[in-house]
């Protein structure tokens, strides 16, 4: 079967707050450099498709969708929105190129959370409205500290644990340019951060950055024509658990795995342990993190704390996970966080990740989540 | 630019001007709380009990029209303190918000717990406090004691 491959990306912003631009704008920003990246392509001549993962409350605009085509060059193009991760997107992409119905498809997402004044309601807005909105809890990020004390407990993790994380994390984005919140700290500050949500800290929740992304897909043949380094998506996954948040596990991150099941088959990974140099995780919260190190099948249920406790996921471990840090360094840029981590993967796989550069990185597994009380997760494997 | 931002900023969006529909074992569960009785739908097919109420089941598909009063005392199965809001503020005085189960029963409800923190464990033993004037919400349940 032909192979797909990722022949360009283009990022603006990771930052706190990006007041000259419009979200538009920022999204433009990012095309004109994907484009460049992707041997100068041209979106009104070169692109058959375009796909934007967005969200109506996050723009601050209904039916926000509408707004996808321009600043991406697509206007008079086929052009639809996903209202997922922006990896969601990316397999959209996957899916029309290996369909036929399109050779080279453009994907973007985005956030501007500083523009969001309202940010909590609208994340509260997201609740069950019959059973558990009408509470008015003062900080849904509880929702999310519920499942973290379960999983915790299942696996023997403590609050010390959650800090060993954290710090690899921050401490790896010190090597990102794209990491507005990095840091070094040790464990003594870690331990002194009070809590937010028992058992979680502010350390342990992912704040906001803005930023848009954009990736352009392509067949191989259209690939082995733009650039001599394409990037190759293997397998694509994505599963969701049950939306009401009481019936599901907490012990596992069960949609992960599932997602993973499906992206390893497709890609012919047997045993992922080995098989992949590094791995891109959501964490927008550490506990969450290490939940999906376990899921993606890159330690085991018993000794993933163990693992952790080790060094096995830190850069010289034998599988680095966030090598250039993750969201808790970045910031959350709503949905275009998963785009992010395909980003950072796409740099590494390329050899163009600058300080954060591993020296062997050939096959990266790319997982993403839709956040806060969502249970939607999508996995990506690449290689060069 | 600087003047017109704040004027953007007036605008508040509609979310709160929806209706939302429990359905009809939703309403049945709704009008039982507002009597003090906490139930669970049942699926006749797989057996399944599971809270909250919907007319489907989540584990077998099909169509669920019974409801069963749930009579053991709950547990917790999952808790935290939440110390500060979304925004970082402390709060004046922390609360306490639990994941509420039933032996046996699939789901459970996410609310508000009270009681010595001392017994507060995965595991112990809850019971519902209701309010004294109620009307067919989730907060007709004021919180659930730690026994």
């Amino acid at each position: 079967m032909p192979k797909i491959a990722l022949v360009g990306m283009g990022y603006t912003g990771f930052t706190r707050s990006s007041e000259h631009l419009s979200f538009r704008e920022m999204v433009y920003q990012a095309a004109v450099k994907a484009y460049n990246d992707a041997g100068g392509i041209d979106p009104r001549r070169d692109v058959d498709a375009f796909i934007s993962c967005q969200e109506d409350f996050w723009e601050g605009v209904s039916i926000s969708d509408e707004f996808a085509p321009d600043q991406l060059g697509g206007v008079l193009k086929p052009v639809y929105t996903v209202t997922g991760d922006g990896l969601h997107c990316v397999a959209n992409a996957y899916m029309m190129i290996r369909s036929g119905v399109a050779d080279i498809v453009v994907v973007e997402s985005h956030g501007k959370p500083s523009e969001i004044i309202s940010m909590s309601d609208i994340v509260w807005f997201s609740t069950d409205p019959i059973y558990v909105r009408p509470l008015k809890l003062p900080n849904p990020h509880a929702l999310q500290a519920l499942e973290a004390r379960v999983y915790m407990r299942s696996r023997g993790l403590r609050r010390e644990d959650l800090g060993l994380y954290v710090i690899q994390s921050l401490g790896n984005a010190l090597l990102s340019d794209r990491a507005p919140y990095a840091a070094k700290l040790d464990l003594d500050g870690y331990l002194e951060a009070e809590y937010v949500v028992d058992p979680l800290t502010a350390y342990d929740i992912a704040r906001y950055s803005d930023a848009a992304i954009v990736a352009v897909v392509a067949s191989e043949e259209i690939a082995r024509k733009l650039t001599d380094q394409p990037v190759w998506i293997d397998g694509v996954g994505w599963a969701t658990e049950i939306s009401t948040i009481s019936m599901r596990s907490m012990e596992e991150d069960v949609a992960t795995k599932l997602a993973a099941r499906m992206a390893y088959d497709q890609a012919n990974v047997k045993d992922p342990r080995r098989e992949f140099d590094f791995a891109e995780v959501d964490e927008r919260y550490s506990y969450k993190a290490i939940q999906a190190i376990e899921a993606l099948g890159l330690a085991r249920i018993d000794t993933v704390a163990s693992d952790l406790r080790d060094g096995s996921f830190s850069r010289s471990g034998s599988l680095p996970v966030n090598p250039s840090g993750g969201a808790l360094g970045e910031g959350v840029p709503l949905e275009a966080h998963g785009l992010a981590r395909l980003l950072s993967a796409y740099e590494q796989l390329r050899g163009r990740a600058g300080r954060a550069q591993l020296s062997d990185a050939e096959k990266a597994v790319v997982h993403g989540w839709r956040g806060l009380g969502t249970s939607s997760s999508i996995v990506l494997v690449l290689s060069r | 630019m600087r003047d017109v931002k704040p004027q953007i900023r007036e605008i508040e969006m509609e979310i709160k001007a929806y209706h939302y529909t429990p359905g009809p074992l939703g309403l049945r569960w709704l009008e039982g709380i507002k009597k003090g009785i906490i139930m669970a739908a049942k699926c006749r097919k797989c057996g399944n009990i599971f809270i909250p109420p919907k007319i489907y089941c989540p584990k077998c598909f099909s169509e669920v029209e019974d409801l069963v009063e749930l009579r053991e005392k709950p547990y917790l199965a999952s808790y935290t303190i939440i110390y500060r809001d979304f925004n970082g503020e402390r709060l004046s005085t922390p609360v306490i918000v639990g994941l509420v189960r039933f032996k046996g029963v699939d789901g459970g409800l996410i609310h508000y717990i009270e009681g010595p923190v001392e017994k507060l464990a995965i595991g112990a033993s809850l019971e519902p406090v209701f309010r004294s004037e109620r009307r067919g919400s989730i907060t007709d349940i004021e919180h659930f004691r730690l026994v």
